[in-house]
C-alpha cells in the first residue's frame, strides 16, 4: 500500500482478489489516510475500484476523493464522471 | 478449500445445467406448438447465454457446436420460417448431443459424442450454410456476429447530454466533422457479472479496437457497503453510460457484447448532433454532476431525482444453496420442538394464566406460520419433471412405433425438491413400461378391443391429505394376473399351495427378478426396472401401488409423504418407550378379540383379521424392550401394509397421530434396520421412527428360520 504525506496512491491495475487485500489494508491504517487517488499509469483492471472508492468515503467521510467529485480523464474510460448518491 | 475461480466455474455448471434441463422442457412444448415464436424466442435465448458461458469457461466443444445450434434457432425464429417435422427432429437431435458434450466436458472427459459431427452436419445443410463464410465470423475468441433482436432496447437518456462538459462536447462534436458516428451505449448489468467473469472493463478493452471513449458515466448503487465488509464478488454499478465515437457501423458495437447480451442488459443508440446543439444553451458546468460536495452526504437528499436504475436491487427472486435451506429447515425443527416444550410444560400449564395462554397461543401460531412458510421455499411445481416424461413418451413411441399421447395432469402440485431428483428415474421407467408393455402392440389390436387407435397415457400428480400421489394409467391391455402368477411360481417367487389376492399377485411385479416380457429390449423388461422403482420410491419414503384389469388397463400409483423432513406418524408406546409408525404403512388399528388369535406351534401367532390371517409381530419383543408381556387381547394392533403381504403390530397403547421432524440417526444406530430414525416429541421424550420395510424383513427371516426347523 502505497501512502505518502497521507496520500494513499491506488494502483489502477489491481484486479478484484488485490483490491480485496488492499479494503483491508486500508481499513487498518486509515487513520493516515487524508486523500486518495488513482495512479493512472497502467489502465483500470476493474470496475471494482470505483465500488472502493466509495466504500473507503463511506469508512471515513472525511477522506478527501477528488474523483468522486470531479472529472478524471482515464485512458480508455474517457472522461469520467462517478455518480454516486450513497 | 475451493477456489474463486473453482466457485465460479462451479456456478457456470450450476446454470448449465438448468439451462440445459429447461431446454428440454421447452422443446416439448414447441413440438406441441411449432408456431409458436415466442418459444423458440425463449430456447434461443437460453442457447445463447449457454454458448456465451461455455466459450468463457474453455467449454470448447460444447460452444462450437451451440453456436451452429444457435444459427439454425435464428433462422427459425423469423415469422416467415416455420418449422417441419424434420427440423424438429434435428433440433431434438442437437439437444441430445449438446446434453452430452456438456456432461463429457463437465466431467473432463476429452471426448466427442458419437452423432456430435453427424448432427452439426444435418445443421449446416439445414441451412445451407457456406463453412467458410461462418468461420470468417468467427474471430480469434469465438466471438460471432450477435444478432440485433438484443439492442432493440433504447436505452439512451437525452438528460445525459446535459451534464457533459463543454470541452467533452466539443470533442465529440468534432468527431462529426471527421465522419464518424457518436455511439451511445449504456451497460446495466446483474450484480453477479463479477462472479460469472466479466469486469465493465473487458468492454472498455473491446471498444479501443472500434473508436474512442470520450465520456463514461458510472452510476454506482446506494447500497455500497462499508469497508469493513467490502465485498468483490458483487457488482454495485448499476449502470455504466459510455460515449464512444467510431466509424464503424453499429453492428461491430454490438458484436463487443456476444457473450453477455441478455435483454435490457445492453442498449445502443447512435446520438443525435442536435441534441447537443440544442443543449448546449442550457449547459451548466455546474450542473455536471450535482454531487461535488459530498456524495455521500448528500444520499438522502438527492434520492428522488436519481434518475440511476435500481433494477439490480431489486431482483425478484434470488439463488440460494439448498443446503442453506436445509439448515434453515433444521433450525425451525429445533423451534418447533422448542415450542412443544414450552406448549406441554406441567409447570406453565399449571399457571392457567390467560394472558400467558394468550402468548403461548400466539407462539404457537407464529411457528407453525414460519414452519409452513420455511416448508413451502422447498416446495416446487412436478411440472418440469412432467413435461420432460414428454420427452420420454415421444422417444418410446417412436421406438415401439406405438401412437401415444401422453395427457398430464396436476403439473402445478407442489413436492417438495429434494424428492423430484429421486422420481425422474422411477417416472421415466414408469412411462416406458406403460407403453412398451401396457399400450397394445399395435392399432388393429386396439380397434378389435374398441378402444381409440391412439393409446393413452395419464401422468398426474395430486396432494390428498399429507401425502403426494402420482399416477401413471395407461389404456392399454392390462396385466393377465394369471400370467404373473404363474412366472412368480415358476420363479420360486410365489408358491403353488398357496392361494393370492389380486393385488398381492400384482406386487410381483416389482419383485427383483421378475419380468413377463417374452423379449428384453432396450426400453424395458430387463427384469430389474420395476423392483429399482421400487426401491427409488422407498428410497423417499414412499409406496407404489399397482392396479390393472385385464383388457383396461395399468394404473401405478405413487404415494409419497409431502416432505422428506417431516413425517406423519402414529405414535404407539410399549412399557415407557414411544415409538413412531409411518402413517403410510398403517392399515388400520383394532383391537383383538380372543377368538381371532391362533397360535402355530412354534411359528408364533397370527390373527384372522377381516378374513385374511397375518402374522402378529410383538414390538416389545422385537426391539428386545424389558417389559412385562401382555395379553393381545389387552393390547393394541396396528395392520401394516407391505406388498410381501400384511403384518400386525402389537403395541401396548396407541397415543395418536402427529407430524414429527425426522432426525437423523447416529452411524451405530443407522444398522439397525428395524428403525429408520428419531424424532423429539413434544413432551421432550424421544421417540424411535419405525422401519416397516425392516420389520417386515426380520419376520420373513423368522418365518423362514422356523419354517427350516
Amino acid at each position: 500500500m502505497n501512502i505518502k504525506d497521507g496520500v494513499l496512491k491506488i494502483d489502477s491495475s489491481l484486479n478484484n482478489l488485490e483490491l480485496e487485500k488492499l479494503s483491508h489494508e486500508i481499513k487498518n491504517n486509515i487513520e493516515q489516510i487524508k486523500e486518495v487517488t488513482i495512479d493512472k499509469k497502467s489502465i483500470v483492471t476493474s470496475s471494482c475500484l470505483f465500488t472502493l472508492l466509495i466504500s473507503i468515503k463511506k469508512a471515513k467521510t472525511d477522506i478527501s476523493i477528488p474523483i468522486l467529485f470531479e472529472e478524471i480523464d482515464i485512458e480508455g474510460f474517457g472522461n469520467v464522471s462517478i455518480i454516486s448518491k450513497g | 478449500m475451493s477456489t474463486t475461480k473453482d466457485r465460479i466455474i462451479g456456478i457456470f455448471i450450476e446454470e448449465s445445467t438448468e439451462i440445459i434441463q429447461q431446454l428440454e422442457t421447452e422443446l416439448m412444448i414447441l413440438e406441441e406448438s411449432p408456431w409458436d415464436k415466442s418459444i423458440i424466442n425463449e430456447i434461443f435465448r437460453g442457447v445463447h447465454t449457454l454458448k456465451g458461458n461455455a466459450n468463457s469457461f474453455g467449454f470448447t466443444k460444447l460452444g462450437g457446436f451451440v453456436h451452429y445450434f444457435e444459427d439454425l434457432l435464428d433462422f427459425y425464429r423469423n415469422p416467415n420460417n416455420q418449422l417441419n417435422k424434420k427440423i424438429i427432429q434435428l433440433i431434438f437431435d442437437a439437444y441430445d448431443v449438446i446434453k452430452e458434450v456438456f456432461e463429457l466436458e463437465r466431467d473432463k472427459i476429452d471426448k466427442y459424442p458419437k452423432e456430435y459431427e453427424n448432427i452439426l452436419k444435418q445443421i449446416k445443410e439445414s441451412l445451407e450454410i457456406d463453412l467458410e463464410k461462418i468461420e470468417a465470423k468467427i474471430i480469434d475468441n469465438n466471438k460471432i456476429v450477435i444478432h440485433k433482436q438484443h439492442f432493440h432496447h433504447d436505452k439512451f437518456d437525452k438528460d445525459e447530454i446535459k451534464n457533459i462538459s463543454k470541452d467533452v462536447k466539443n470533442i465529440l462534436l468534432d468527431s462529426i466533422n471527421e465522419d464518424k458516428k457518436i455511439f451511445n451505449i449504456v451497460m446495466q448489468f446483474d450484480t453477479d457479472i463479477y462472479i460469472r467473469g466479466y469486469n465493465h472493463t473487458l468492454f472498455f478493452k473491446l471498444f479501443a479496437n472500434l473508436g474512442t471513449v470520450v465520456k463514461s458515466f458510472w452510476y454506482m448503487a446506494n447500497n455500497i457497503p462499508e469497508l469493513e465488509i467490502f465485498d468483490i464478488e458483487k457488482n454495485y454499478i448499476n449502470k455504466v453510460s459510455v460515449y464512444l465515437v467510431s466509424s464503424e457501423n453499429i453492428d461491430e458495437i454490438q458484436d463487443v457484447f456476444e457473450f453477455i447480451a441478455e435483454d435490457n442488459e445492453v442498449g445502443i443508440s447512435i446520438v443525435d448532433i442536435s441534441l447537443f446543439e440544442s443543449a448546449e444553451d442550457e449547459i451548466m458546468e455546474s450542473q455536471l454532476i450535482k454531487v461535488n460536495e459530498d456524495p455521500i452526504k448528500n444520499l438522502s437528499i438527492n434520492q428522488s431525482n436519481t434518475s440511476v436504475s435500481n433494477s439490480n436491487t431489486s431482483a425478484k427472486s434470488i439463488r440460494i444453496e439448498s443446503s442453506k435451506l436445509d439448515e434453515l429447515f433444521d433450525s425451525i425443527g429445533e423451534l418447533v420442538i422448542a415450542q412443544s416444550f414450552i406448549d406441554q410444560n406441567e409447570l406453565i400449564r399449571s399457571l392457567n394464566n390467560l394472558e400467558i395462554n394468550q402468548y403461548l397461543s400466539m407462539l404457537n401460531k407464529t411457528t407453525r406460520l414460519i414452519q409452513n412458510k420455511v416448508m413451502n421455499l422447498r416446495m416446487i411445481p412436478i411440472k418440469d419433471t412432467f413435461l420432460k416424461m414428454k420427452r420420454v413418451a415421444r422417444d418410446v413411441s417412436n421406438k415401439t412405433n406405438k401412437e401415444i399421447e401422453l395427457i398430464l395432469s396436476g403439473e402445478d402440485t407442489e413436492i417438495d425438491k429434494t424428492m423430484v431428483d429421486s422420481l425422474g428415474e422411477p417416472l421415466i421407467h414408469l412411462i416406458r413400461n406403460s407403453i412398451d408393455h401396457g399400450i397394445e402392440a399395435n392399432k388393429e389390436d386396439r380397434i378389435n378391443a374398441n378402444k381409440e387407435e391412439i393409446g393413452k397415457v395419464y401422468l398426474s400428480a395430486m396432494h390428498k391429505g399429507s401425502n403426494f400421489i402420482i399416477e401413471i394409467k395407461d389404456d392399454g391391455r392390462g396385466v393377465d394376473t394369471q400370467k404373473i402368477l404363474q412366472k412368480a411360481i415358476e420363479k420360486g417367487i410365489a408358491s403353488s399351495e398357496e392361494t393370492y389376492t389380486k393385488e398381492e399377485i400384482l406386487n410381483f411385479l416389482l419383485v427383483a427378478g421378475f419380468s413377463t416380457a417374452p423379449t428384453i429390449t432396450d426400453i424395458s423388461g430387463r427384469g430389474v426396472g420395476l423392483d429399482a422403482v421400487k426401491r427409488s420410491i422407498e428410497s423417499i419414503k414412499g409406496k407404489i401401488h399397482i392396479e390393472s384389469n385385464l383388457g383396461e388397463g395399468t394404473t401405478f400409483r405413487i404415494v409419497l409423504p409431502l416432505t422428506l423432513a417431516i413425517i406423519d406418524g402414529m405414535s404407539v408406546k410399549v412399557k415407557d418407550e414411544t415409538f413412531i409408525i409411518p402413517t403410510l404403512s398403517v392399515v388400520e388399528s383394532f383391537r383383538a378379540k380372543k377368538g381371532d388369535i391362533q397360535k402355530a406351534q412354534g411359528k408364533g401367532e397370527f390373527i384372522n383379521f377381516r378374513g385374511d390371517i397375518l402374522p402378529i409381530v410383538k414390538l416389545g419383543e422385537l426391539l428386545e424392550i424389558d417389559y412385562e408381556p401382555l395379553d393381545v387381547e389387552q393390547t393394541t394392533l396396528i395392520c401394516i401394509e407391505h406388498e410381501k403381504g400384511r403384518y400386525v403390530l402389537q403395541v401396548n397403547e396407541l397415543l395418536g397421530r402427529q407430524q414429527v421432524v425426522i432426525k437423523s440417526l447416529s452411524k451405530k444406530l443407522a444398522i439397525i434396520k428395524e428403525i429408520s430414525g428419531a424424532a423429539i416429541m413434544g413432551s421432550g421424550v424421544i421417540a424411535l421412527i419405525l422401519n416397516t420395510e425392516g420389520i417386515r424383513e426380520w419376520l420373513d427371516t423368522e418365518l423362514e428360520n422356523k419354517k427350516i426347523k
